[in-house]
């Protein structure tokens, strides 16, 4: 039934015929197979909308910014900078760390940023493009992962600057340098997992996204950023501590614990759940967000 | 494809008024879909209305379907539930083929981008073209007929322009039915035309849509049938003619209600304008029609008199009938006569407006039908073949005309 000319073309399904679509009442988990299955075939669908989703974001975001790429990193040297100077004027009391103390201090920074963007990431893409999402019945993980896109491309740039300065610096570049990179992705992880189970009520409630600000704020105040831990802290139960610390680790030739390992791994399937509520939760967000 | 390409059976849907308590019931509803076997009520809770209410319809593949009615009526409710963006609470859709929807004009578009660039993001997931895309792009572009603005950032394009960009983009989307939702209120009159010309050969190929406009002239271009919601129900469900006239009638029947509410005894006013045969009886095509004004003068005044007649939409005047010479009316309650031996209105229902105004200055000192409700007026006709084609084409007027072989 294909239209000629200047007909509308009609759709084909590469000669298959298509599959007739409910809409009920019912609960997307009512039928759980069938459920799983459209969430596997809309992230299917979205991986390469997603990357020129991504492609244009990052276009139109730093059409309008002169320094660009320097807004991913220079807040974190900034931060670094200012630290490494109190510390330098015994204003703050930081003891010996394993890489020179401004460099551990911007490894800090870069990694917790890249946590805390991940957990705004999900609500920042839904509330950015929440006029076409209530509109078009575009698949909400082609947002989601082109932000996923955008944290990586975000993430590259901070190592890639990470590692200039350590040379610049004169620490010695190690192979465990090349774990760095999955230290960053785990926190991202972790991030993006907390973010996406925040997500249906912080779509709706603006109090969630007030509340991960302030507690991103002082967070960084209890996991090892700008100091290292004490060896024995109740601190060490923040779980992002050990993600950070044991990446941080790999600069300086010290591997991670085995709780790195798990939280990392806890962050990944956190993701998968957490995607799979925010799809549970998707139409009773849209049709309060429209 | 056989059967419908669209069943709505029962489909209601509900929304609340109070925007906290909303945020509310939208926790409970995410809750409930996390627990699947926990019974959910599918009555109305605290400050909820219901947006549809037992909504049934189909439509047939090649078919176009109006979807008209007051504001709030539930349409673009209705649109969006077909398109799949949430579900109904009661009831359930049944879509057999692809469904493309232009909901809102450039929802989707980013306004740093430029047209070109957000024709690839969007064609990019809703097409699924994949090698196509630079060839689906370049005849975006063809349709949308925006040249070198194409490759501009979107937000230096206008209002039309943007229009251009979304409708044409929908050419390009393979679908079975197409929803369009207000989409064709802006542009310029020939980006209209040759929309509504692309539509129409969709619905020659087989596809189907449903549409929601305000537009009459649309409306009558491209569907067949028609479907009236008020208050989120079905009132009425035939063709496209028919729907628009129980539509036109309903809304006369609030603006009667509204204007009798705002009567002012002390100002010159026209209280009464009737439209009829002068025997009594219905108004033919070709018959007489006798239009009679009741007026109420304060104090005494130098006048002239005008009816007009409109269609029934009130979009387009098909002739206003001025009286040629002025009078001077005395105080108190009058009446004006103006008889057509023979109208020349194909059968069909309009509206009659009434002035009386200034001779000179032509200000009006009374109206009806302007601020309140016109006089309808219902006009028959032979119910044959070529009477059907002629309103279904919109015919406002029978003009006697004698052929002849020129051999």
């Amino acid at each position: 039934m294909l239209a000629l000319g200047t007909a509308w073309p009609q759709a084909t399904n590469g000669g298959m015929t298509i599959q007739p679509i409910r809409y009920s009442a019912d609960p997307s988990l009512s039928s759980p197979v069938l459920f799983f299955r459209t969430a596997l075939t809309d992230f299917a669908a979205s991986v390469r909308p997603a990357r020129l989703f991504a492609l244009s974001s990052i276009r139109s975001r730093y059409r309008r910014a002169w320094f660009g790429y320097l807004w991913l990193f220079v807040p974190a040297i900034a931060t670094a900078a200012a630290c490494a100077a109190l510390r330098y004027n015994n204003i703050i009391v930081v003891r010996d760390t394993m890489i020179p103390y401004p460099l551990f201090a911007l490894t800090g920074m870069l990694l917790w940023q890249g946590f805390v963007e991940g957990i705004v990431m999900p609500y920042q893409q839904v509330s950015a493009h929440r006029h076409m999402l209530t509109r078009t019945p575009i698949p909400h993980e082609t947002v989601l992962l082109a932000g996923l896109y955008d944290l990586g491309l975000n993430a590259v740039v901070r190592l890639g600057a990470l590692f200039v300065l350590l040379a610049a610096f004169g620490v010695p570049a190690l192979a465990s340098w090349l774990l760095v990179p999955l230290g960053m992705a785990l926190l991202i992880g972790l991030g993006v997992a907390v973010g996406l189970i925040l997500s249906p009520l912080s779509l709706l409630y603006d109090d969630v996204g007030r509340a991960v600000g302030v507690i991103s704020g002082f967070g960084l105040l209890l996991t090892p950023v700008l100091y290292p831990l004490p060896e024995y802290s109740l601190l060490w139960l923040n779980p992002v501590a050990p993600l950070l610390d044991g990446t941080r680790g790999w600069i300086a030739g010290v591997g991670p614990d085995a709780s790195f390992f798990v939280i990392g791994g806890a962050g990944l399937v956190g993701m998968v759940a957490g995607w799979l509520l925010y799809r549970l939760a998707r139409p009773r967000l849209v049709e309060r967000l429209g | 494809m056989a059967g419908p390409v669209l069943e709505v059976a029962g489909v209601s849907k509900r929304f609340c008024r109070n925007l906290r308590r909303s945020l509310a019931y939208g926790v409970s509803d995410i809750t409930s879909e996390l627990l699947p076997w926990r019974r959910r009520s599918s009555d109305l809770r605290r400050d909820e209305f219901w947006a549809l209410d037992d909504v049934s319809f189909s439509l047939a593949p090649g078919e176009a379907m109006a979807v008209v009615g007051h504001n709030g009526a539930g349409k673009s409710t209705l649109l969006r539930i077909v398109a799949g963006l949430f579900p109904p609470d009661a009831g359930e859709v049944r879509v057999n083929g692809r469904v493309q929807s232009v909901i809102e004009l450039g929802s989707g578009f980013n306004a740093l981008l430029s047209g070109r660039e957000n024709a690839q993001l969007i064609l990019s997931w809703q097409s699924g073209a994949g090698h196509g895309l630079a060839a689906s792009v370049e005849a975006v572009n063809a349709f949308a007929e925006l040249g070198a603005l194409f490759d501009a950032p979107l937000q230096s394009y206008s209002t039309g322009m943007r229009a251009r960009l979304a409708f044409a983009l929908a050419t390009q989307v393979p679908s079975d039915l197409l929803l369009l939702d207000e989409v064709l209120a802006v542009g310029d009159q020939a980006f209209q035309r040759k929309c509504l010309r692309h539509i129409r050969d969709r619905l020659d190929a087989g596809g189907s849509l449903l549409f929601v406009s305000h537009n009459v002239f649309q409306i009558q271009t491209v569907c067949r049938r028609g479907l009236l919601l008020d208050h989120g129900r079905v009132t009425f469900e035939g063709s496209s003619v028919d729907t628009l006239d129980r539509l036109f009638e309903s809304q006369a029947d609030a603006g009667r209600a509204e204007e009798a509410t705002a009567c002012d005894p002390d100002r010159p006013r026209v209280e009464r304008l009737l439209a009829q045969a002068p025997d009594g009886g219905g108004v033919r095509t070709g018959g007489p029609l006798e239009l009679k004004l009741e007026y109420f003068m304060p104090e005494p005044i130098e006048a002239a008199f005008s009816v007009s007649l409109w269609t029934r939409d009130l979009s387009v005047c098909i002739a206003i009938l001025a009286g040629s010479d002025s009078v001077i009316l005395p105080a108190g309650h009058g009446e004006r006569t103006c008889i057509i031996s023979k109208l020349p209105l194909m059968a069909g229902n309009y509206l009659v407006r009434a002035s009386i105004f200034d001779p000179v200055t032509m200000h009006p000192h009374a109206l009806h039908g302007y601020s309140g409700p016109a006089t309808p007026l219902k006009v028959k006709g032979e119910l044959d073949r070529l009477m059907i084609l002629r309103r279904d084409a919109g015919q406002l007027v029978a003009i006697e005309s004698a052929w002849s072989d020129s051999n």
